[in-house]
């Protein structure tokens, strides 16, 4: 079990370093482990399992709506919401799955129908009342541990560096099973994957499932954080391109890639905001582009290819 | 006598129009090695992908260790026992070698104590333990046919399908894959072979099964096949048969 003991040492050093930053460096810290979280979940079906999903902010706004509404509506704390989350988001992503895959449809139907979902999410959120329709849901500040609002932003990062943990535990878990080799075939030849034994749909499925369950916890973690979500920010389209954009640029397939996607590119865009202002809004995104082709000019395996190549090779 | 392995019965698979399989019908026995041969577009692959699961056959039944298999995905015959390999290799190609062998040992979900023993055996019964750690797109294609066949048989299967796995190769290669195929036989793993390369068939098949245009046209040892009329006017490109 030594790579999770490398894991078990690594949250330690992050919780270790988050109390020595600064109020805005916490607040990169929870940013960055949020969205490395979506990107991490995004990758186990999209890199691991090889099947592009251009939605998944539909499992982040569903974690954040279902365990948001059961706490303002029926006063369901919010630690069960989490948990609330993750069953939601699976039964999501199994049942979306389960629809595509057992036709046989190829990736881009996948890719399409996720899109559309996610948006189909967003304009029902958008006119339910219940959910606060387009405006959004406020959430009352009343820092409390029961109530997930800890009243700092350390509190935060803990509760963000947790739910990265649990991400990358389960990842890790994954790898070293005979679900990673199910994932590696079905993602390389899908013909040799059944040939071997491999019940192609039902792994698509399980990858699916996993990863819905997995993007949701972020939900509620974001929602308390920032104590207001709206459809836009938890539904749309621009987080589902973040979480495939910060996976092909920290590598796609590979095991942490998508964290350090996102530990470069979340920051950037935080100082190219505070730099520019209120300017150029959107300038990021162009900054986003020009990264991500440089990254497949240059770095075809994305940053974490980088990374392993720089490393000196081990004898085996 | 035994039950045989495999009994494919007036098997039949059309393409719209075309009779691709048609009305064939065979047994394999368990220890046995198969030859199905035939001018290019006689079927045999079209066959293999029947008995194999990829391919629903259009009408007949096929039989595995007595019990119908017909229509069954291919995951599911693999986990009962039939292994396969294709004519166009079909390799994992960006992780290992190790971890290609290792992904048919976990492929049919059984109880596997140390996979990565298991392969690395595997892997010496096709004399490719020393490329283990080489990514299999680095492989040569005699390396990537035995990576195919190692792949294969690490799902354990009792039945063998193998497509073309000599095509390409040269006489030294081939003769190489011949004496692997010869261990695997002893092993008592039944196999049925697709092959163009004649002189590694006739040595190797116990029997042959010969179609053309969709239908079997002989059948038995390899010495009486070869002297078979029908069987020569296949090859030779008699009209009637169309050997194109």
């Amino acid at each position: 079990m030594r790579p999770m003991l490398l894991l078990g040492v690594a949250v330690a050093l992050l919780a270790g370093v988050a109390p020595l930053l600064s109020i805005y460096g916490q607040h990169i810290f929870v940013l960055v482990a949020l969205y490395g979280s979506v990107a991490l979940a995004w990758n186990i079906l999209g890199g691991m399992a090889g099947q592009m999903s251009l939605g998944h902010a539909l499992f982040v706004g569903a974690g954040a709506y279902v365990s948001t509404a059961l706490y303002l509506h029926l006063g369901v704390s919010p630690w069960i919401g989490l948990v609330a989350a993750a069953v939601i988001g699976g039964a999501l992503g199994a049942g979306m799955g389960y629809t595509v895959f057992r036709r046989q449809l190829s990736g881009v139907y996948f890719a399409l129908i996720t899109l559309a979902v996610a948006e189909m999410a967003l304009h029902i959120v958008s006119n339910v009342a219940a959910l606060g329709g387009a405006n959004g849901l406020a959430i009352p500040s009343k820092p409390d541990f029961a109530n997930f609002q800890f009243g700092s932003k350390l509190g935060f990062c803990y509760a963000a560096l947790g739910v990265l943990a649990v991400v990358s535990a389960v990842i890790l878990a994954i790898h070293r099973s005979r679900l990673g080799y199910v994932f590696l075939a079905i993602r390389e030849n899908e013909r040799s994957a059944a040939a071997l034994g491999i019940d192609v749909v039902q792994g698509k499925v399980v990858a699916s499932a996993i990863s819905g369950a997995l993007a949701a916890l972020v939900g509620p973690v974001y929602a308390h954080y920032v104590l207001f979500i709206d459809p836009e920010s938890v539904l749309g389209v621009p987080l589902s391109i973040d979480a495939l954009l910060f996976a092909f640029v920290g590598g796609l397939g590979s095991l942490f890639g998508p964290l350090l996607g996102a530990a470069v590119l979340v920051p950037l865009t935080e100082l190219l905001r505070g730099f520019l202002g209120g300017r150029l809004a959107g300038v990021h995104l162009i900054v986003y582009g020009v990264i991500l082709i440089l990254v497949m000019r240059l770095a075809p395996r994305g940053l974490w290819g980088l990374l392993l190549d720089s490393m000196p090779r081990r004898t085996k | 006598m035994t039950a045989p392995l495999l009994q494919v019965r007036s098997v039949s698979r059309w393409f719209g129009g075309l009779r691709a399989v048609d009305e064939v019908s065979f047994d394999l026995h368990g220890h046995e090695i198969v030859g199905l041969i035939g001018p290019n577009g006689a079927g045999k692959t079209t066959l293999f992908e029947t008995i194999s699961g990829f391919m629903r056959p259009t009408k007949g039944t096929i039989a595995f260790d007595g019990r119908d298999i017909t229509g069954q995905p291919p995951h599911r015959l693999a986990r009962l026992g039939i292994g396969r390999t294709f004519q166009i290799v079909q390799p994992f190609r960006d992780v290992s070698v190790l971890e290609n062998v290792i992904a048919g040992v976990v492929g049919p979900n059984r109880e596997t104590p140390d996979p990565r023993a298991e392969a690395m055996a595997v892997l010496t019964r096709v004399k490719l333990d020393h490329r283990a750690a080489a990514l299999a797109r680095h492989l040569s294609l005699p390396e990537k046919k035995r990576l195919e066949i190692a792949r294969a048989l690490a799902t354990r299967p009792r039945l063998l399908l193998l497509d073309e796995v000599m095509a390409g190769l040269t006489p030294a290669e081939i003769d190489e894959i011949m004496v692997i195929l010869a261990d695997i036989r002893r092993e008592g793993i039944a196999l049925l072979i697709v092959e163009h390369v004649m002189r590694a068939i006739m040595s190797l098949s116990d029997r042959l099964v010969v179609m053309a245009n969709g239908r079997k046209i002989a059948e038995g040892l390899p010495a009486s096949v070869a002297a078979d009329p029908a069987v020569i006017e296949a090859y030779l490109g008699g009209r009637h048969h169309g050997a194109a």
